[in-house]
């Protein structure tokens, strides 16, 4: 009974990727199911749009600072966390973790209003930072959890044999939580490429993140080209998804802890 | 000395960033709830004044796009529930790459952008999509059912992104009931209906108010799904916030919205979770209050 | 209830973890099933439970075919290993559990489960939850949940190993009393000799799935059947020999050092040929070789283990190495490097057909 009724919610949980992957290859003008006949024209064309490749290289350009800066930040927190007494850790968790509580629309108006505040509206560090409050707590809560994974008494024989802190925090240390860290990084990256929600506020005119396009075409009549431009994202994903399961365990970053 | 000193030199960049990119923006949402726009000049008129708060708590309109939300949330998460539980309890009887593969597909809604998953329901729902076709090639319909824009379109696309938080939490809680306290039951009398209603189901409660919990806030604070697949006709109080700072630059209605919404998220929360534990049987209650001893296990 | 297995089998894919296993209990009868890790004792108990569909084979319950009864049916009362307690319920609602399945009112159940909570002595606990017990009371929780619905079977998995070895001798006793007092028919699973040896009125010897001998206690432990159980009951020493002769209730055997010992024949001894022998180290003395046992051998004394209520030596002979196990009362001023004589008397050496070694 279960297992027929876990195969139904699976097939509905692939129904719109797969829609999505199947009607890219339609030969009509307009989408429509059942696609017909089949081509990649589509894909070839969306190659040549220069909206979907100026939105692309933004949405990867960002995303790969994101990663890099929330990597680093959310691993300094992760480290602070651990050396702090219990009195000092329990407000900088709160602090570092209220983003993934508090709704996204209120952190998206929160950083529109400061942004056109301090005049830094429709930038891409507005964009950057905004994906970095958002995506740090998920760094820190992989990172904490292969940290916490480590015998403390590891540093302990590290400093023991004569290592200074530094060589014993690169010798020791980050060759232990690599895992966290490269996932942390992975996953970061992932949630900027892939975020609409946030970036609907902060991704002006002139400054449209892949998502953003494509929500922006969301309420006009449906194109081939953007299904095949869908398409590619889904195939991208599933392929990161498969390596973030694979390497970490996408598990842990969304068990409801920390 | 040099400890405390490293301590700091790690601290303060940490806490500036979150200081200043999200606590002071926050807070600067907050008061600017509280003044009052010319909504042509977009000049401050007032300072200090509920008249916000007010215009959104005593107009029939926005009082019914309240109701709206609480209900498509509440919908999304009894929906979600019904639909995941099933799946969490086959998940917990699974191990290895079985279990595995399950998990991948469970969570894949999660990493693909919101935007594409709505383009997808778009083809799903359209009056020319796969639903009509279907159902007009069987000779079921003549003309095509308008499933778009509907409240129940919005409810399909949240409950979709927003599987994985019930069923993660349940499964887990599942997964921390030994086999031999099943085998146990069975071997006590109890038939699958009567393991599920007196075993399974109260050892899982925890999992079962996690996962509400986060599905009712997600769900009610979305705004991206609704807006496409809910259109003009279905609207929620997040999807009023975006247009009203995004296409009115009112901004100080839409912070006001906008922490409306998260108060009454915040009520529904508290409540889910008294009745969770008025629910859950008392044993349990006590001991997720001790840290878990076999937790681990 | 009588309760009879007849070739019963269990594949897990190529594994035969329980292979043409047949007995019968009579009503009341109590059962341990011994064997090393592995062997399907657990397999057997999931069996009989109903929890492991079996390959092939029939139990019967009285004179009904059990096999393909749904184990929710079955009545058969199980002690888990880790007493599998529900955590949700106190020790009341643990009781009654069985009872609300059986369709019992709260209030007819009330006397049913005081009265089983007597057995157990936990009337005072009642209200407890679970993980508010030590393992001991936990442990008769689940004894009395078992037994409050009156079932014609009680199935026990290892219900002592998670208890620590003084707690291990108390619970044995009361478990012991509270056996004689239901007077079920009862298998019982554990890894630890003394347990079934003490527990039980049978006990079965399983290897590899399937059942060596089954005998009550002292006979399984003074006449093994066969190699594995003369091995695997206690401790032996162990010798390869040839048998030359029967002289009525004696064997006479030849070692391949020449000795000549006596052991003794039963209905299955063979007349001749190669055969093994086993001597228990407790079975074996120190002493002057005035012929105090029939069979006898010198050696010169290796180690000397002390261990409190008993020592153990290992002595080195012309037959191989042999291990004593001395009693603290015999007290022998043997020590590292002495000659010293054992002996021992042909009742106490078995005798078993085959080669080997
Ligand atoms: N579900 C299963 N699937 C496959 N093989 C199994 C399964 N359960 C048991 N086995 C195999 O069957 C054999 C008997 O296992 P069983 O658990 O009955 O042993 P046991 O005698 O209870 O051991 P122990 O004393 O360690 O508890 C083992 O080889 C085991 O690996
Ligand atoms: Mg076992």
């Amino acid at each position: 009974m279960t297992r027929a009724i876990t195969y139904l919610v699976l097939a509905f949980i692939l129904l719109p990727g797969v829609v999505l992957i199947l009607t890219s290859f339609t030969e009509a003008r307009f989408v429509s199911f059942p696609p017909e006949g089949f081509t990649f024209k589509w894909y070839v064309l969306a190659a040549q749009k220069p909206e979907f490749i100026a939105s692309l290289k933004l949405s990867v350009i960002i995303a790969s600072v994101v990663a890099a800066a929330s990597t680093v930040l959310g691993t300094a927190t992760s480290f602070l966390l651990r050396s702090l007494s219990p009195g000092l850790q329990a407000p900088l968790q709160a602090l570092v973790m209220s983003p993934l509580v508090l709704p996204t629309v209120v952190i998206g108006i929160s950083m529109i209003q400061f942004f056109t505040l301090i005049g830094l509206v429709a930038s891409p560090v507005a964009v950057v930072i905004g994906h970095v409050i958002v995506t740090t707590p998920y760094v820190v809560r992989l990172v904490s959890d292969s940290l916490s994974a480590l015998p403390r008494n590891l540093e302990w024989a590290g400093s023991s044999l004569g290592a200074p802190d530094w060589r014993v925090l690169v010798l020791v240390i980050l060759p232990n939580i690599k895992v966290g860290l490269i996932g942390g990084g992975l996953f970061a990256f992932i949630m900027s490429f892939e975020n609409v929600t946030l970036s609907a506020f902060l991704a002006t005119p002139g400054l449209t993140t892949l998502p953003v396009l494509i929500f922006g075409y969301s309420d006009q009549a449906l194109e081939p080209w953007l299904v095949a431009v869908c398409s590619v994202t889904v195939l991208l994903t599933t392929a990161l998804v498969v390596l973030l399961e694979r390497t970490i365990g996408l598990q842990r970053v969304f068990s409801a802890k920390g | 000395m040099n400890k405390i000193v490293q301590k700091v030199a790690v601290a303060a960049p940490v806490c500036a960033v979150f200081l200043l990119f999200f606590v002071l923006p926050v807070a600067l949402m907050l008061s600017a709830s509280f003044e009052r726009i010319d909504t042509l000049t977009l000049e401050v008129v007032e300072r200090f004044t509920f008249a916000q708060y007010f215009k959104f708590l005593t107009d029939s309109f926005y009082l019914r796009i309240l109701l709206n939300t609480l209900w498509i949330s509440a919908g999304t998460t009894l929906v979600s529930l019904l639909v995941g539980y099933p799946v969490a309890l086959h998940m917990s009887r699974l191990e290895g790459l079985s279990r595995q593969i399950i998990l991948i597909i469970v969570l894949s809604p999660l990493l693909i952008s919101h935007a594409v998953l709505n383009f997808g329901w778009l083809i799903v729902l359209n009056s020319n999509g796969l639903v009509n076709s279907t159902l007009r090639s069987a000779g079921l319909i003549q003309t095509p059912l308008p499933l778009l824009h509907t409240a129940l379109a919005v409810i399909l696309g949240l409950v979709h992104s927003h599987l994985p938080f019930i069923v993660l939490p349940i499964e887990n809680a599942l997964r921390s009931v030994r086999p031999e306290v099943s085998r146990a039951a069975v071997s006590l009398g109890a038939n699958s209906f009567r393991l599920f209603r007196y075993v399974t189901l109260p050892l899982s409660i925890k999992g079962i108010v996690t996962g509400s919990v986060i599905v009712f806030s997600l769900s009610a604070s979305s705004f991206v799904i609704p807006v496409v697949l809910g259109g003009v006709r279905v609207r929620t109080m997040a999807s009023v916030a975006f247009e009203e700072v995004m296409l009115n630059l009112n901004a100080p209605f839409a912070a006001a919205v906008s922490l409306l919404l998260l108060a009454m998220t915040t009520i529904a929360v508290a409540a889910l979770g008294w009745i969770g534990r008025k629910l859950q049987p008392p044993a349990l209650v006590q001991q997720a209050a001790k840290p878990a001893s076999e937790g681990a296990a | 209830m009588h309760l009879t297995l007849s070739s019963v089998t269990k594949h897990y894919g190529d594994v035969r973890a329980v292979n043409d296993v047949s007995f019968s209990l009579t009503s009341g009868e109590r059962l341990s099933l011994l064997g090393p890790s592995g062997c399907g004792k657990t397999t057997l108990l999931n069996a009989i439970a109903g929890f492991a569909e079996i390959s092939s084979g029939t139990i019967r319950m009285g004179d009904a075919d059990i096999s393909r009864i749904p184990p929710f049916k079955r009545n058969i009362g199980i002690v888990f290993q880790n007493y599998a307690l529900f955590p949700h319920l106190d020790v009341e609602e643990n009781l009654y559990f069985g009872l609300k399945m059986r369709g019992v009112s709260r209030r007819d159940a009330r006397q049913a489960i005081g009265e089983a909570l007597e057995i157990v002595r936990l009337e005072p606990f009642r209200a407890r939850y679970p993980h508010q017990l030590s393992g001991g009371q936990q442990q008769r929780v689940a004894v009395a949940r078992a037994i409050v619905i009156r079932p014609q079977i009680l199935l026990l998995d290892e219900p002592l190993s998670n208890l620590d070895a003084k707690l291990r001798h108390e619970m044995r006793t009361d478990l012991l009393r509270i056996l004689d007092d239901l007077s079920i028919t009862t298998i019982m699973v554990t890894h630890d000799q003394a347990e079934a040896l003490s527990l039980s009125h049978r006990v079965a010897v399983l290897n590899q799935g399937a059942i060596e001998q089954i005998d009550e206690p002292e006979a399984l432990y003074e006449r093994p059947a066969t190699h594995f159980v003369a091995g695997f009951l206690g401790e032996s020493n162990r010798f390869a020999a040839n048998l030359t002769g029967i002289d009525g209730s004696f064997a006479k055997i030849a070692l391949p050092n020449g000795g000549e010992w006596r052991g003794r024949a039963t209905g299955s001894t063979p007349d001749g040929g190669p055969v093994q022998v086993f001597v228990r180290t407790e079975r074996i003395g120190i002493g002057p070789s005035d012929g105090a046992g029939d069979n006898g051998i010198s050696g010169t004394v290796r180690t000397v283990i002390y261990l409190g209520e008993e020592r153990r030596l290992v002595v080195d002979t012309a037959a191989g190495e042999i291990v004593v196990k001395l009693s603290a009362r015999d007290r022998l001023g043997s020590g590292v490097g002495d000659t010293v004589s054992l002996c021992w008397s042909a009742q106490d050496t078995i005798i078993l057909p085959g080669g080997g070694r």
